[in-house]
């Protein structure tokens, strides 16, 4: 399986009396294949977040188009719509407001189970399994997301992704809200997900080292446009040589 | 939840609330907790006594069981007319700022030519024309009331919507009723609340004015159908201060109970978003 | 005499939840001219802190201990005293500078403001020192803005402008560089160093990236779940960290290759018995999870562990 973006751009207009054209991405193509992870790179308003949503389905290119499976995203209809819509899921950049605030772990991820029409007394095992491959224990069930840490609201959002089985997951800046240990937690997590279930990752990140640990091929965007495409072995970037490391 | 847990804590303990909940029990509970027959007529003109607390009227009604069964009517338009007001103006404001687009551009186009209607005449041309009644008063009031709530839904709402637990929904693939129902509208429940006791209050305050206009209906004594009597037979001229100040005080009370319950609502709202 | 001393700060909020203990028995001390940084993750209590020095904690927080400057105790001043002390004498850059600074105003009046009221100066004389420090940190002309028109790194300047235009003694640090790109935090950095270097204040950086602690500061604390685990010159304690919990954190750190800390955060409400990292700690003994460790001096480097005794 895979998802392509096909020389998609973006335009918005801007301003209420001189309509403006602000052009977010332009003639991008990029594509995820299952199992591997393809790192999208580039700093903040580069179009990073933009290309995610419309990949996901959330919003629309101003041209080109979005494939999933050969099929175009726009054709899609009923039973086939549904079918991308399972499978391409999206874990959002900051892990509190990705869940909503007034309904208990517990019932966000039931309702997920609901939606898939599988019955009462099957969901309490699912979703003990789905808690457990993202390391967390049943007591969250009956909490409210504020009353979790950023992490632990990460690994439901991932949780509630992953209960829907998809074969392609987009994540924008899923550690960039985190601590440095929570975010090696979250990302050691992403790794042993993809090598035990196959999935494909679309990873984005402002951070060089955390791109260079999670993908095979990068992609980097500067104003909209790809100046990269390849492995990430031969990805060597501008900012990294003035990128700050730890001397040791 | 947010906004419940405080407000919840801090309701029992608000005067207004308390106020409002011993109205409404008096409205429920008036067949039993009156004294008279508000239709049985007595000597008239009485002053207070010990059979009859607040006195009678020019036809000889006990005030006390006029006030009580009273209640019922003011109340009953006030709530109902708010409760039609809110129903319409969640539903409107809710689909014009989840589905944007042509649902917007419609259902606010329609919004703006309800505002450009001026509603308390047209309430009177209505109630003038057609044959008033409570029933009659509370469907028109509630059918014109609508279009600020509506506006400020929507606006809360095109704020929601673009949270990103309302996009992990969409993603995951859940129906857009279902998003409306469970994501979006208790996230914006905060706002309608607080709105939906000011309309209380406004509606019962134009069901008193237009009944003291005598454009009420005549055969439902209301409060305001009682200052209206007081004042077209004599009570002011009289003297009779029995006749005209309780209902005038019962509804100063009720309207000031709402204000401030809708204020404690705002408050609890404010609070949780310096907490968080 | 030093010139900031905290003695066994504690800090306690209660909540509905329970009493959460979100600082307990912080001892530090402050030179002039000295930097300091006190890094830890989310929770670990180091904003805390410096919220407590300036008293600038919500009413259901009760603090401990005392703080020590120059001689007076912060925490018994009066409400009239220590407001004197904010801004004029110990000032604090906030975290979000778009949200700390009021959209309404030109930048210009908010950077005087503190010299209006702080030090009763005419208005134009006020006027003319805020210019000069908005050109001298780079925003010629920005001055006659609304924060809303400029992008977050200048506002991060006229942030930092606010906080040093009264040429404080200290000056807190809280998350400078939290939610900038790369770029942008090294320029962060820079500017708060060239400001402080120029006014001859001490500096407490208040981060979670170790990273920023290095290049910012002399001395470092490092905290977790409320209490200073590891204390001494930044160098020595990020390079050579003696205490389990910075050896970890090191470790997770991008360059060591993302090696995870096992376990979840404690919670402050009930935090663990004995040493707060030992259920984590790969060190652990069996006194780790009776008694508790005190934070223990050899030449300068502080660490609360019974393995360094």
């Amino acid at each position: 399986m895979y998802l392509r973006a096909q020389n998609v751009s973006k335009v918005y207009q801007e301003g209420l009396l001189f309509r403006r054209r602000r052009c977010v991405l332009r003639d991008v193509t990029v594509e995820i294949e299952e199992g591997h992870t393809l790192g999208l790179f580039g700093p903040s308003g580069s179009g990073k977040t933009t290309l995610a949503r419309i990949l996901a389905g959330l919003d629309h290119p101003s041209s080109g188009a979005v494939i999933f499976n050969g099929i175009d995203l726009r054709e899609m209809r009923g039973h086939v719509f549904t079918e991308f819509r399972r499978s391409v899921q999206m874990v959002f950049q900051d892990p509190e407001s990705s869940l909503n605030p007034i309904k208990t772990i517990g019932r966000s991820l039931r309702e997920v189970l609901d939606l898939l029409r599988i019955p009462g007394d099957e969901q309490a095992g699912i979703i003990k399994e789905a808690l457990e491959v993202v390391g967390l224990s049943e007591e969250v069930l009956c909490r409210f997301p504020r009353q979790l840490s950023g992490g632990q609201n990460q690994r439901i959002a991932l949780a509630r992704a992953l209960l829907l089985n998809p074969r392609i997951l987009i994540l924008d800046e899923p550690t960039a809200s985190l601590d440095v240990s929570v975010q090696a937690q979250i990302l050691n997590l992403l790794k042993e997900i993809q090598r035990r279930r196959g999935i494909g990752y679309l990873y984005i990140s402002h951070h060089p080292a955390v791109m260079r640990f999670v993908s095979n091929s990068v992609c980097e965007l500067h104003n909209g446009m790809v100046t990269f495409r390849g492995p990430v072995e031969k990805w060597e970037t501008g900012a990294e040589a003035g990128a700050r490391s730890t001397s040791t | 939840m947010s906004c419940g847990i405080s407000a919840k804590r801090s309701l029992p303990s608000n005067p207004g609330a308390l106020i409002f909940l011993a109205f409404l029990l008096i409205a429920l509970l008036s067949p039993y907790l009156a004294p008279h027959d508000p239709w049985k007529r007595y000597e008239p003109y009485l002053g207070p006594s010990r059979d009859h607390p607040l006195g009678t009227n020019d036809m000889g009604n006990d005030i006390l069981s006029e006030l009580m069964f009273g209640s019922r009517v003011s109340l009953g338009v006030g709530l109902g007319a708010a409760i039609i007001a809110t129903l319409m103006g969640t539903i409107i404001g809710a689909s014009a700022g989840y589905f944007r687009g042509w649902m917007d551009e419609v259902l606010m186009g329609i919004t703006d030519i309800f505002l450009m209607i001026p509603q308390i005449p047209l309430v009177i041309v209505v109630a003038a024309f057609l044959k008033p009644s409570a029933i009659m008063i509370t469907l028109i009031m509630g059918l014109l009331w609508w279009t600020s709530l509506a506006r400020i839904v929507r606006s809360r709402v095109l704020q929601v919507r673009e949270m990103a637990f309302v996009e992990a929904a969409k993603v995951i693939g859940f129906p857009d009723r279902h998003i409306i129902l469970t994501d979006v509208l208790p996230n914006t429940i905060h706002v309608i609340m607080p709105k939906f006791m000011l309309t209380v209050a406004s509606a019962m305050i134009a069901e008193a004015s237009l009944s003291f206009l005598g454009l009420g209906d005549p055969n439902a004594k209301s409060w305001g159908m009682m200052i209206n009597f007081a004042f077209s037979r004599g009570g002011f001229l009289n003297g009779c201060w029995w006749w005209y100040m309780p209902p005038g005080i019962c509804i100063t009370l009720s309207v000031l109970s709402l204000v401030s319950m809708s204020m404690l609502l705002e408050e609890s709202r404010e609070d949780e978003h310096v907490a968080s | 005499m030093s010139l900031l001393e905290l003695r066994g700060l504690s800090v306690r909020f209660d909540t509905p939840a329970g009493s959460v203990r979100a600082a307990s028995d912080v001892s530090l001390v402050l030179e002039e001219h000295d930097t300091l940084a006190i890094v830890g993750e989310t929770g670990c209590g180091k904003s805390v802190i410096a919220n407590a020095i300036l008293r600038l904690l919500p009413e259901n927080a009760s603090v401990t201990g005392s703080v020590i400057y120059r001689g007076m105790d912060l925490l018994k001043m009066s409400e009239r005293e220590i407001s004197r002390i904010r801004g004029r004498e110990i000032a604090i850059v906030f975290q979000n500078p778009s949200a700390a600074l009021n959209p309404v105003h030109r930048i210009l009046d908010q950077v005087s403001e503190p010299l209006l009221i702080h030090l009763g100066i005419p208005k134009r004389r006020a006027v003319h020192e805020a210019e000069g420090l908005l050109r001298a940190l780079g925003l010629n002309g920005a001055g006659r803005l609304y924060p809303f028109q400029l992008s977050g790194g200048m506002n991060q300047r006229a942030m930092i402008a606010c906080s040093s235009i009264l040429r404080p003694k200290i000056l807190m640090a809280d998350e400078p560089t939290k939610g900038l790109d790369q770029s942008m935090v090294k320029n962060a950095l820079e500017l708060i160093e060239s400001v402080r270097s120029e006014s001859g204040a001490s500096l407490i950086m208040i981060t979670h990236d170790l990273d920023v602690a290095l290049s910012s500061s002399d001395r470092i604390a490092v905290m977790y779940c409320g209490e200073i685990v590891e204390m001494g010159r930044t160098e020595d304690v990020l390079c050579n960290p003696d205490h389990p919990y910075t050896k970890a954190l090191r470790e997770s750190m991008p360059d060591r290759g993302f090696r995870p800390i096992p376990g979840n955060t404690p919670s402050m409400i009930d935090p663990p018995e004995g040493c707060r990292f030992h259920p984590r700690c790969p060190f652990k003994m069996k006194i780790c999870s009776r008694e508790r460790p005190s934070l223990n001096n050899s030449c300068g480097r502080y660490v609360r562990c019974w393995r360094c005794i």
